[in-house]
């Protein structure tokens, strides 16, 4: 119960921020739309090619692409709070009171998924708007949050161990673009080379972007596997990061 | 559970930490009567600020034992930190949020959800105009002023600050010191703050040590400390603390 209030009262630090920026609230609403109608534009003929399947609208493939794809990009860089709370001493202030450690990733995470359900929630208006067709929008949602909460908690724990924006920023921008393309999000894989069918298999991204097409028990009991365990490692990292102060 | 009574508030015995090749702390020890003042005097890098460090729970020494309010800290540092208040040398306020949320989080941190704890505070430290103004608006004598209200929130037993001036102007300095003098004496509090002011520490502290190169290099009341260096020195005048340190940690005030 504590856990539960003490990790709310964290959260409300991060939404107050979104709330309190426009601009970073306007960027998240146009960020998702640009994605969609950009990728949209770009990949409309892809469907054409043999072997691809389904129905043949690209936009019915790609909605869920371009959700999971936003999801771990906008999480990806939820860790760089962590590392401004460490140079303003705002982290110390908080692990000096006896407050549960993992609140302190819960509350950041929460903000994270909450901003990209609402993106998702964007994203499925925009495709239906332009005609697509979004077979399964809750299993979508489930699927981005997950998603999104894992890679939030993973970005945390490397920010508390590294404590370094340059190295957050350098992980983040080597990951992002093999992870995304290493799976289905924009790309059927049997069209794909075999290796790249290989890797996605143990790829969290492509787990989510297979579940948010066709809901299946085990890809998204790996994600909330995911989740617990990366939750864990950043509450762990914080005791790794006080033993070297 | 009894802890009712205890003679010191701060019992720290041969603390050792080293970062890699650097011996940060080399053996210190410490103890601080209850309800007293007690100042950690040093030069930049002597160790003061890693001995708030493990004295408040924020890390672990290699070596060592640690009691806080009576409490073993490597063995229960959430008791310690229910029972201490801690004011560090940067900033702990988020600047985003306001005056009041800032304390409204700190009280939430230690599962308090009495509002009127933060209320009292915002009015005693002068911040309640402006407690609904985001913090990074506050000038710095405000923003310190924060800092301390935070870190007496669950009104604690122990105080610690770390460099609690440092940076700020004489007339927020002013007010510092007898905020300090404050808790001190009508709230009974047990404060250990870190300084490289020696005319903070003379005027405040009634028991000092000073630290140079990770060790404890003299310790004793300020009169203790003075009346010792004109015996050995063998001065007509009674030497000034400024005299002592430099006699203690000389070769770092002069580099």
């Amino acid at each position: 119960m504590t856990e539960i209030r003490q990790s709310w009262q964290v959260s409300l630090r991060y939404f107050r921020v979104l709330a309190r920026q426009p601009a970073f609230l306007l960027i998240t609403i146009v960020q998702p739309l640009i994605w969609l109608l950009l990728f949209g534009a770009l990949f409309k003929a892809v469907t054409q090619i043999p072997g691809f399947g389904g129905s043949g609208d690209y936009l019915d493939y790609l909605t869920p692409g371009i959700v999971v794809m936003l999801a771990v990009s906008s999480a990806g860089w939820t860790g760089m709070g962590f590392i401004e709370d460490i140079n303003s001493g705002v982290m110390d202030r908080m692990l000096v009171t006896p407050a549960w450690r993992g609140a302190f990733n819960v509350g950041s995470v929460a903000q994270c998924v909450v901003s990209v359900l609402l993106q998702t929630l964007l994203i499925i208006g925009l495709a239906l708007l332009m005609g697509a067709e979004v077979a399964h929008a809750g299993a979508l949602l489930l699927v981005a949050a997950l998603l999104a909460a894992s890679f939030a908690s993973l970005s945390n724990g490397l920010g508390v161990l590294t404590r370094q924006r340059e190295s957050l920023i350098g992980a983040v921008s080597l990951l992002l673009l093999p992870l995304t393309f290493l799976s289905s999000a924009l790309m059927q894989l049997s069209l794909a080379p075999g290796w790249i069918e290989t890797v996605a298999r143990f790829n969290p991204v492509d787990w989510a972007a297979v579940a948010a097409r066709d809901p299946e028990p085990l890809r998204i009991g790996l994600l909330a596997a995911l989740t617990v365990l990366s939750a864990w490692f950043a509450t762990r990292a914080f005791a790794v990061y006080q033993r070297s102060l | 559970m009894t802890r009712t009574v205890f003679e010191n508030a701060i019992e720290a015995g041969g603390l050792v930490k080293r970062y890699g090749e650097v011996q940060a702390l080399d053996g210190v020890d410490l103890h601080v009567e209850a309800g007293t003042v007690f100042g950690l005097l040093g030069p930049n890098g002597a160790g003061k600020s890693t001995t708030v460090r493990i004295l408040t729970t924020l890390t672990r020494p290699d070596a060592g034992t640690v009691r806080v309010a009576g409490i073993d800290a490597l063995k229960d540092p959430v008791g310690v930190r229910r029972a201490i208040g801690v004011v560090g040398q940067k900033h702990g306020t988020d600047p985003d949020a306001t005056g009041r949320e800032n304390l409204v989080l700190q009280a939430e941190l230690y599962g308090l959800r009495d509002r009127r704890r933060v209320e009292e505070l915002l009015e005693r430290f002068g911040l309640a105009d402006a407690a609904d103004r985001q913090a990074k608006t506050y000038s710095g004598g405000m923003m310190r002023r924060l800092d301390v209200a935070i870190g007496l929130i669950h009104t604690p037993r122990v105080l610690f600050l770390d460099e609690p001036t440092t940076g700020l102007d004489p007339e927020a300095r002013t007010a510092m010191w007898a905020e300090i003098e404050r808790l001190a004496g009508e709230e009974r509090m047990t404060i250990l703050l870190t300084t490289h002011y020696l005319e903070e520490a003379d005027r405040l502290a009634s028991q000092l040590a000073i630290v140079d190169q990770g060790r404890i290099v003299a310790r004793g009341t300020r009169d203790e400390l003075k009346a010792e260096m004109q015996a050995a020195t063998e001065s007509d005048t009674p030497p000034s603390l400024n005299d002592v340190y430099l006699r203690h940690a000389g070769r770092a005030v002069a580099a």
